[in-house]
């Protein structure tokens, strides 16, 4: 991306920042209903940049998300912009960022149904209303895949 | 507002949140708001049992319909033995950065002398955060270090601007730092916190004094986005106090 098209892309990033902050989120919250915590379906969606190794990596104003199939989660890096936050807790441990084995416990005991085998991550730092395209191309992918425990991580 | 999306398209959802003021503003479905540190969601790094409470009581509220919900965690993360006592001690005696300092040899050398704690680390837990850049360790000091005396060499990868280049080779060089020096306990046997790691690798490394050194170069380019990469994605906004050997 050109230099003069991320300056753009950032102050629209982060006019839309502002104005949910400001102005709230648009409508009433919506509510969506499911069965007992035991028969649901479990995914992951981060907002912490995380991508694969070798994958592209999240840009200033990114909209767009990655896939993250479970037997691919070990070889996870961040790609996030912001420098202040730790990142020294995921190098160690990366449920404390992406927490895929404790969802995977908690199926085994009965906690919860089961856990998909498809998660997704974002960069959070975008204007919400650039992701909502993305978010719903997610919405139907977690659908067909019988979701209906859906666990957002910010960073 | 990702959450609006999902449950709007009737997929039911809960948060985790680490800043109780937004959460508040976006009202979103259902939140448990924690008292942790950003980049740490869950709280305790090799905890399970404490991330599982932290877990339970957020996905525990999916069977609520009585929204927007924002519910408070009532525990602190479990803090780092080293806290109470006398402090972290890095198990790893690097020697002090020569002067003058060379970039290209001395952090090389000092990565030389990191390498098998760093092997040890990637050993231990199975996997390793470097490589975002997509260089070896070597090629991104190299790269760094040519950037921070004022060379501008292209990034080696079509497509990706040397902004994110820059950022996400010193977003490496910190994994492979801290990955190296936590591949034990401390000298005191104590475990390191997040702000202990960062202070050992700005104050006492010669891998922080490249990354300040890079920063100051970029701070003082004609362009733009180089400029805003040394001022605000380079040096953690606690640890911008601190100035390069020169």
């Amino acid at each position: 991306m050109g230099h003069t098209a991320c300056q753009l892309a950032y102050g629209f990033h982060l006019l839309g920042l502002l104005r949910l902050f400001f102005c709230g989120p648009p409508g009433e919250t919506p509510v969506a209903s499911g069965p007992a915590l035991d028969q649901r379906r479990a995914a992951i969606i981060s907002t912490a940049g995380l991508t694969h190794r070798g994958d592209r990596p999240f840009g200033m104003g990114a909209a767009d998300y990655r896939v993250v199939p479970t037997d691919a989660a070990d070889d996870l890096v961040i790609t996030h912009l912001s420098t202040n936050f730790d990142r020294t807790g995921f190098q160690q441990d990366m449920n404390v960022m992406f927490p895929l084995q404790r969802l995977q416990e908690m199926a085994n005991v009965g906690e919860i149904g089961s856990v998909v085998e498809f998660h997704y991550t974002f960069i959070g730092a975008s204007d919400p209303a650039t992701m909502k395209e993305s978010a719903d191309q997610i919405a139907g992918l977690l659908k067909q895949d019988k979701v209906d425990a859906v666990l957002l991580v910010p960073v | 507002m990702l959450a609006h999306y999902f449950e709007a398209a009737g997929l039911p959802t809960v948060c985790i949140s680490l800043v109780r003021l937004h959460s508040a503003k976006i009202k979103s479905p259902r939140t448990l708001w924690v008292p942790f540190e950003l980049g740490r969601p869950l709280g305790a790094t090799g905890d399970a049992t404490f991330q599982h409470r932290a877990l339970t009581q957020a996905l525990g509220l999916l069977e609520r319909s009585d929204v927007p919900i924002l519910k408070d965690f009532p525990e602190d993360a479990p803090v780092s033995s080293s806290a109470e006592e006398e402090g972290w001690a890095c198990p790893i005696n690097l020697p002090a950065p020569p002067k003058p300092f060379d970039a290209d040899a001395d952090v090389l050398d000092e990565i030389e002398f990191l390498q098998s704690w760093h092997d040890l680390a990637v050993q231990k837990r199975g996997r390793t955060a470097t490589g975002s850049a997509q260089l070896t360790i070597e090629e991104t000091v190299r790269f760094v270090a040519a950037w921070a005396r004022g060379e501008h060499p292209e990034s080696p990868f079509e497509g990706m601007s040397i902004v994110d280049q820059l950022r996400l080779c010193s977003e490496d060089l910190k994994a492979f730092y801290a990955e190296a020096a936590t591949a034990q306990p401390g000298k005191n046997g104590l475990e390191a916190d997040s702000s202990e790691i960062a202070n050992w690798f700005w104050s006492e490394t010669r891998g922080g004094n490249l990354l300040l050194t890079l920063a100051e170069t970029c701070r003082q380019s004609d362009d733009n986005m180089i400029t805003a990469l040394g001022n605000f994605l380079l040096v953690p906004y606690d640890q911008n106090h601190r100035e390069s050997l020169k």
